[in-house]
């Protein structure tokens, strides 16, 4: 006998679908009708086809900020994937004061990402404490330029999201060693003669697999859409000539305030979400299982069926 | 199964319903008609200042307040003020709720696009009387091309001066009594300085942007309202700034810094020169009393800017009579007078009140505040916008960007200047 109607199960979950309807999907889906239309704040626009993807793609600012946030992507995932590894089998051991040193290693984690960009801004100053040191050991006869070169600007923002993110994925890491039962595996493996380095790379790497492809996922989905770091490094202006700008920034500075032009800030916006798909398909390409198929060679063909069929 | 593909059929219908909701809707231009506020007014308005509510200007506001609903018994004003930052999105955001308060204060560039969106009431047709009211060139401002009428009461009319730590130009070698009255005499000066601290005391603190163009004596807009300051002229005063930044008379940080950063690095001693209004002693009282103590003031170099603010009523206020009536009756010559004796350094709107500047002296005893209010009077005969309505923020974010790669020599000041004009014809927001 039924306990309850078919309307049941769809009633409980009507709110959640009606936030997700009102707050997710009619944003996304009014974006992508905006970016076909040259809609200002407070002003219907006319549908133009594609020209803001066509001037998109033709506009220096926006090369700037793809090459900008690619950038981030490509060098923070490497450095938020491995480093926090490295960070967690480090304060992994249960010594006396280690707990001590994993709340160290968080506290950047908690704080605000703009105070810290702040001070980070004077620190990295022409005349702030890094260049004074360096010119008071003589190691430089003129200032370095953190905040007004391109590359510099990049190398900083960088170190902060860096900086900041360490804590909180050693976190995800420790949870991860914690619970995969890999002592057994290490003495193991010890007993056949692995080092640390083979055994780092055969025991613990495979281990943390799922927690390295989660990281890797969510580093690159968050570099690509880099945004406070580099606004408050550069004061919004995206540096000098906008060339440390990113696509984030790009998109508060074409569309926003009472003059925005809001069809070209969502054809940015469109084009960023496809964009953001990619690394996560080519994070789940790379990791995808194996599957179990049949060699070609003859032989080795006929010893895997019979083997298929034993089992 | 069926029912599953139903209900799954309905959400997305009414996601795509949804859509249909895209854009803003363009507001009802239709004018109003004149408007009568002699006979008896009621209704509840709301009055929204812009970063007004503390400690010297509350009390003002209460008693105007108090003494329109002794005139006018059956008008409730409540009185709401944003903060400082991010008026425009805050205004944005009402204005698509529509829900702008009755009378708002506004600038002209930021009434421009709600005069467009034709959510202001052309105050020129509700009351053809204003007009002779008000100081001609603060009134025009709030008039735009291409829309017709007037959006805007001038409230308050403000100027900037220049402030000089002469502590810190002794020291160098500077004679503090014949300071720059010209934008080329500072960039001199910026360059001596700089070069005789070694770029310890840098002089100006921020790259020269359109009204720093303006100032000298670029021209900004053609009649066609296009953008043509990309003049041989505007580029030999880019190249002088890249003098300045190449002798360390300049802060590399003014390459990424905005015009907020100007007075801020002035009051933390790392520039000797900024720009700012006549109250700045006061923030300097309260931020730096070390570099108050010598801090002088004078004239602006260049051409003064005017900045103007001014109140507006929204076109879709339910009580329209009243709103007026209550903006008309702050901006009188009276109260705009009351108000500029507490908001040093600024001049009423009205004609009356611009001619009766000497009382807004009274009561002052700091000698530099009374000197800074002495030179803002002068200033004020000949201030003029210097930054038009046409100007957006997007385009002043890329000016910046030009301009900066062109101080740096990465980019000629010319070729900077001729994508700053492109970029701003391409992005202008009128038709």
């Amino acid at each position: 006998m039924r306990s309850h109607k078919w309307y049941t199960p769809w009633m409980l979950v009507a709110p959640a679908v009606i936030w997700v309807l009102v707050f997710a999907l009619w944003p996304f889906i009014n974006t992508i009708g905006l970016s076909f239309t040259n809609a200002r704040p407070l002003l219907p626009g006319k549908f133009i086809g594609i020209d803001n993807y066509t001037r998109m793609f033709s506009d220096p600012q926006f090369g700037y900020a793809l090459q900008t946030s690619l950038l981030y992507m490509v060098i923070c995932v490497p450095l938020l994937t491995v480093l926090p590894l490295l960070l967690a089998l480090l304060v992994e051991k249960t010594i006396p004061w280690i707990g001590f040193f994993r709340t160290t290693f968080y506290f950047p984690v908690i704080a605000s990402v703009v105070v810290v960009a702040l001070i980070w801004s004077w620190i990295f100053d022409s005349r702030g404490i890094i260049n004074e040191a360096l010119q008071t050991f003589g190691w430089i006869q003129k200032p370095i330029p953190f905040l007004v070169d391109r590359w510099w600007l990049l190398a900083c923002a960088i170190l902060l999201t860096v900086w900041k993110g360490l804590g909180y994925y050693m976190v995800v890491y420790l949870a991860a060693l914690g619970g995969s039962g890999t002592k057994e595996l290490h003495e193991a493996a010890s007993l056949d003669g692995a080092g640390s380095f083979q055994r780092f790379l055969s025991v613990t790497i495979p281990s943390v697999r799922m927690a390295m492809v989660l990281i890797m996922a969510l580093v690159a989905v968050s570099a690509i859409r880099v945004f406070t770091e580099l606004q408050v490094l550069t004061n919004g202006t995206g540096g000098p000539g906008g060339q440390d700008m990113s696509i984030v920034m790009m998109i508060k500075n074409v569309g926003s305030g009472l003059t925005g032009n809001v069809g070209y800030a969502s054809a940015i916006s469109v084009f960023l979400f496809f964009l953001t798909l990619f690394p996560l398909l080519g994070i789940a390409f790379l990791n995808r299982e194996k599957k179990d198929r049949a060699p070609k060679a003859p032989k080795a063909r006929k010893a895997y069926t019979a083997k298929k069929v034993a089992a | 199964m069926k029912r599953r593909i139903t209900a799954a059929a309905l959400l997305a219908t009414a996601a795509i319903a949804l859509s249909a909701c895209t854009g803003g809707g363009g507001g009802d231009s239709a004018s109003s008609g004149a408007i009568d506020t002699s006979g008896e007014l009621s209704g509840t308005i709301q009055f929204q200042t812009w970063s007004l509510k503390n400690a010297t200007f509350t009390p003002y506001f209460e008693n105007v307040i108090a003494s329109f609903e002794k005139e006018h018994p059956k008008v409730t004003v409540k009185w709401i003020d944003q903060p400082g930052d991010g008026y425009q999105d805050k205004i944005l955001s009402q204005a698509n709720a529509n829900t702008l308060p009755d009378v708002l204060n506004l600038p002209p560039d930021i009434a421009f696009p709600l005069a467009q969106a034709g959510k202001l009431l052309d105050l020129n047709t509700a009351d053809p009387a204003l007009s002779k009211t008000f100081v001609p060139g603060a009134w025009e401002s709030y008039s735009y091309p291409g829309i017709t009428g007037t959006f805007g009461l001038p409230w308050y009319l403000g100027t900037d001066l220049a402030w000089w730590n002469e502590a810190a130009l002794k020291q160098y070698g500077v004679d503090t009594a014949d300071l720059p009255t010209t934008q080329q005499q500072l960039i001199d000066l910026a360059i001596k300085v700089g070069n005789a601290s070694g770029g310890k005391m840098p002089v100006v603190s921020s790259m020269p942007g359109l009204a720093e163009l303006a100032s000298d004596g670029v021209t900004i807009l053609d009649d066609k309202g296009d953008f043509v300051f990309n003049t041989a002229k505007a580029a030999a005063l880019l190249d002088s700034y890249k003098k300045v930044l190449d002798a360390g008379g300049m802060p590399a940080e003014a390459l990424t810094g905005s015009y907020a950063g100007n007075a801020t690095m002035f009051q933390q001693g790392k520039v000797a020169y900024t720009s700012a209004g006549s109250n700045f002693p006061t923030q300097l009282k309260e931020n730096a009393p070390s570099i108050l103590a010598s801090t002088i003031a004078t004239a602006r170099t260049g051409d003064a800017p005017l900045f103007v603010q001014g109140l507006s009523v929204s076109n879709d206020s339910k009580n329209k009579a009243a709103a007026l009536a209550f903006a008309t009756y702050v901006t009188n010559t009276e109260n705009q007078i009351a108000f500029c004796k507490l908001a040093s350094g600024f001049l009423p709107g009205t004609v009356e009140g611009s001619a009766a500047a000497d009382q807004l002296s009274a009561g002052v005893t700091d000698p530099l505040q009374l000197k800074a209010m002495k030179i803002v009077s002068e200033e004020m005969k000949t201030a003029r916008v210097l930054t038009p309505f046409q100007w957006t923020d997007a385009m002043t974010t890329f000016l910046n960007q030009q301009v900066a790669l062109a101080l740096q020599g990465k980019e000629t000041s010319k070729a900077a200047l001729d994508k700053v004009v492109d970029y701003a014809n391409q992005n202008k927001t009128t038709d």
